[in-house]
């Protein structure tokens, strides 16, 4: 099986916001949550730059060990989801998460926030794969077509990339060779424990 | 003619780009010349007062393996039959010819031809359908043939109107443009006195156009939810104005003015302001959501820009001038 991975290169995203826009759409994500989103740092200023951020679907991930009610499990292809039966809404993995990935339906503390939701690597949930209740738990499930992510796919400038890590990995080194500079893998030392050698 | 822009591409390849475009290239690889567009000669008046006849066509140059060393003019099937080039076409595509100018089908040209033969026949001799002209530095025809500096009607520069003023008023079509009384007035009126902050116009990516269709869409509106003026620190300081607080941004023309938030950044400079156009549904900060029928108000509303933007047409297009103005901005 594939190690799934994003990668964003921070030295290719325009902020465009199609990779927001794009899951949204496709699983039909309400108004103020935010599975993934692009963030952009010295904004308006010389040096600018953006990133698309959403869950990173880590290497032993922070959210699923501090979840007391173990609703996160890791899928063959190293995707990290979540089962919403069984989430308390605690909001611990929030805390824990160092993406701030974790999204909720209301503003509370504990129980009153709601069921979490985030990124699920356009991959559904543990409900039978493209069943009404995975896609109105957890929105699309892409994988099991055979698809990507679909705000990878539609990444105008290829900035963000999904897929198997050896394969991304291999498009970034080889993109960052020919162009000659490259600010590395963002957030995969935090969630991958590895960089990517330029 | 060397183009002196390819001095480096032709340094790296050791390639002798002989042109501006691409004629480097074969036509079917994507090579291209200046199209002739503007006819084949031009008569040009001579500063003693006699004429001239000067070609419109390349001189001597043409993309890679044309079959033509040099300029021609667009292909049409009388071209290609002068050049024995028509017994090229097809059969289907002489009838589909015959159909589209049954009188007089050598008229037919490359882009009239619903069969694509004259296309096909002239791309397969290495040319391109459109022809081979000059590139023109002086676009005879427009009241300015060399782009000149002009001062905007509205400018804080009114030191500069007197040397680079806007054109003088004239009719065109069917309407006065009376640019030139209107930057006059306002310089007169000392209208940059009171509005001090040069005010330009622009887009954001999320929305299109007056943004009816976009911010009616839930996933881009939520992505920008308020009308704003990008306003440089220095002026947002001078003014005791911050970052996401309700400013008034006040217009030189009918006392306009729009209730929008402050984006204080240093993308603008200092001395100028900008908003993007793409809202619409306040005015004069009231918001007219009720005024809509039932289920067409878009997600989000705010002010529209024009409420703010002032005189000026182009002279040539009539296109408003939604780029220069002036403004005031106060906190709210």
């Amino acid at each position: 099986m594939a190690r799934m991975k994003f990668l964003c290169d921070a030295d290719r995203c325009i902020e465009c916001n199609a990779c927001v826009t794009a899951c949204k759409n496709e699983h039909e994500v309400p108004w103020g949550i935010n599975r993934r989103r692009v963030v952009t740092l010295n904004d308006g200023k010389p040096g600018e730059r953006s990133i698309s951020m959403a869950c990173m679907h880590c290497t032993d991930a922070p959210c699923a060990a501090v979840c007391p009610v173990n609703c996160f499990y890791t899928t063959a292809d190293f995707v990290v989801l979540h089962s919403k039966d069984l989430c308390i809404g605690c909001g611990y993995c929030f805390y824990a998460c160092p993406f701030g990935a974790p999204q909720y339906p209301k503003v509370g503390n504990f129980g009153s926030r709601g069921k979490m939701d985030k990124c699920t690597f356009c991959a559904g949930g543990p409900d039978a794969d493209g069943s009404k209740e995975e896609f109105e738990k957890y929105g699309a499930n892409r994988l099991a077509e055979g698809k990507l992510p679909l705000c990878a796919e539609m990444c105008s400038t290829k900035s963000l990339l999904a897929g198997d890590s050896d394969v991304i990995a291999q498009i970034y080194k080889e993109r960052v060779s020919k162009r000659g500079y490259g600010s590395g893998a963002w957030g995969w030392q935090t969630a991958y424990r590895e960089s990517i050698a330029t | 003619m060397v183009c002196l822009g390819h001095a480096g591409a032709r340094r790296r390849s050791g390639i002798r780009v002989r042109h501006c475009s691409t004629t480097n290239l074969a036509a079917m690889d994507g090579g291209g010349v200046f199209r002739a567009r503007f006819g084949i000669e031009r008569e040009e008046k001579r500063p003693d007062g006699t004429t001239v006849k000067v070609s419109m066509l390349a001189d001597g140059n043409a993309s890679k393996d044309s079959e033509i060393k040099d300029g021609y003019p667009e292909f049409t099937v009388g071209v290609l039959k002068k050049l024995g080039w028509d017994k090229d076409l097809t059969e289907a595509e002489l009838a589909v010819i015959n159909k589209v100018n049954p009188t007089t089908p050598d008229a037919v040209s490359w882009s009239t031809d619903l069969s694509g033969g004259v296309q096909r026949v002239a791309l397969k001799h290495g040319c391109i359908p459109y022809g081979n002209g000059k590139a023109r530095m002086n676009a005879f025809g427009l009241p300015d043939p060399i782009p000149v500096h002009r001062e905007p009607i509205y400018t804080p520069r009114v030191d500069l109107v007197e040397k680079y003023p806007t054109l003088p008023d004239a009719r065109q079509f069917r309407l006065p443009n009376i640019g030139f009384s209107v930057q006059k007035a306002a310089v007169e009126k000392g209208i940059a006195k009171q509005f001090p902050l040069i005010l330009s116009s622009g887009r954001l990516v999320e929305y299109e156009g007056g943004g009816e269709e976009t911010r009616s869409n839930k996933w881009l509106a939520e992505l920008q939810q308020d009308m704003f003026v990008e306003i440089n620190p220095a002026d947002a300081a001078e003014r005791g104005i911050k970052d996401g607080g309700w400013v008034w941004v006040t217009g030189t023309e009918n006392s306009s003015k729009a209730k929008v938030k402050a984006l204080v950044t240093e993308r603008v400079g200092k001395g100028v302001a900008w908003m993007p156009f793409h809202f619409g549904g306040w005015f004069g900060g009231e918001d007219l959501r009720a005024n809509y029928p039932a289920g067409a108000d878009p997600v989000v509303l705010g002010e529209s820009a024009n409420t703010i933007t002032s005189y000026g047409y182009d002279p040539a297009t009539g296109m408003q001038e939604p780029k220069v103005t002036l403004c005031q901005i106060r906190a709210a």
